[in-house]
């Protein structure tokens, strides 16, 4: 093997030495990475021109929509305090009390021995109802058949409102007989109190208090 | 390593970061911020126009609603007519318990008074009709018919005494409260 030998070996020591100079790889690998946040850059560049464009068409769509919706709840604000009367007088309606059936039911249940003389139907601001019953009865047990008319009253009023009591005010025979086509009965005098509380005055007031709360 | 090149690497570090620093606050970070920015921007954007629909909707509801409900309480102030209710209330309840067969007299029951205050054009009217000599049935049935055809009168007080006319008849006073739209 032939004896070789490198009279530039320190000229190319020191050329080696120019070459991994750190500050010039330093500034090399800084402009690589800038180059990188530059491509980087323009990647946000697009992204941010497409949300910018997003923004813009969602900004047009508002604009035609805000009048709209201002207007809205302006009206809304009227339309629910006009549909609050209404549910109110709808409540009012179907919660009215009606006398018709009950003046039907005490008719029912008078049998032909009973004389109604007067009746006397009222409804109090609380919604409870009082209904007084004053009539004549005769027969041979004029007082069983007072008593006959009242179960039939309270039982009649319970289908109508189940918390109905009926009770006698009053029931006293007459000492004098009463004479029906020619034939003599014994009498008796008497005075129903029949009370009807009325449950649903309450459950109507909570019914139109929840609509309106669901309205809101 | 010499003095020199420790030197030199540490001015390679310190100009890397320098340049590192300024190309981040000068180009990312404002693309960024503008990025959030309009993030935000669309989030609220976007919850304004679901605001807006809804709006839109809550408002057709109720629309539907409100006309539904105003036929039907049109219906119930379908008998009133205009003017002073002393002028027409009486002679349509005359005209009204005439029809069912009885004669009756008709009075106002009392002042009239406001239903609530905020519905200020809602007043409640107390009348009251005097039916003389009356057959009970009639008079059962002309109180069910009276009932039916007058939604917003509720007969607060009835009294029922025998009649000075015939035993077999009846004189009856009945009181009632009538909701009219001014």
């Amino acid at each position: 093997m032939p004896i070789r030998i490198n009279l530039f070996h320190e000229e190319e020591r020191a050329l080696k030495e120019r070459k991994r100079d750190p500050l010039k790889l330093g500034l090399l690998a800084t402009l690589g990475l800038i180059l990188c946040q530059i491509i980087y850059w323009l990647f946000l560049s697009g992204t941010a021109a497409g949300k910018n464009s997003e923004v813009a068409r969602l900004q047009a769509d508002w604009e035609k929509l805000r009048d709209s919706t201002e207007a809205g709840q302006s009206k809304l604000d009227e339309m629910k305090s006009k549909l609050d009367v209404y549910e109110m007088l709808h409540t009012k309606v179907v919660r009215r009390h009606f006398w018709a059936p009950i003046l039907q039911q005490l008719l029912e249940g008078a049998r032909l021995d009973v004389q109604l003389t007067e009746v006397n139907c009222s409804l109090s601001l609380e919604g409870n109802i009082r209904l007084t019953v004053h009539g004549l009865t005769a027969g041979q047990e004029p007082r069983g058949v007072a008593e006959y008319l009242r179960d039939a009253t309270e039982r009649a009023l319970k289908t109508i409102h189940p918390e109905s009591a009926a009770r006698f005010e009053l029931l006293e025979e007459n000492p004098q007989l009463m004479e029906i086509n020619g034939r003599r009965f014994r009498n008796a005098r008497f005075i129903i109190d029949c009370r009807i509380a009325k449950p649903d005055k309450k459950e109507a007031n909570s019914e139109h208090a929840q609509k309106k709360s669901q309205a809101r | 390593m010499d003095q020199e090149k420790i030197k030199r690497i540490f001015l390679a570090l310190l100009l890397a970061l320098a340049g590192l620093y300024i190309t981040y606050l000068v180009l990312i970070e404002p693309k960024r911020s503008e990025i959030n920015r309009a993030l935000q921007q669309i989030e609220e954007l976007q919850g304004n126009l679901r605001k807006g629909r809804g709006m839109r909707q809550a408002v057709e509801t109720f629309e539907k609603q409100l006309s539904e409900r105003e036929t039907l309480i049109n219906e119930f102030f379908a008998n009133q007519q205009k003017g002073s209710p002393l002028a027409w209330v009486p002679p349509q309840i005359e005209s009204f318990f005439a029809r069912q067969g009885l004669k009756a007299v008709v009075k106002a029951d009392g002042e009239p008074k406001m239903l609530d205050a905020t519905m200020p054009n809602l007043l409640a009217y107390g009348w009251s009709v005097d039916l003389v000599a009356v057959d009970f049935i009639k008079l059962g049935t002309a109180i069910a018919a009276f009932e039916n055809s007058y939604p917003l009168a509720q007969i607060n007080s009835l009294r029922i005494t025998p009649s000075s006319q015939s035993p077999s008849l009846q004189t009856c006073n009945l009181k009632f409260t009538g909701i009219i739209r001014n």
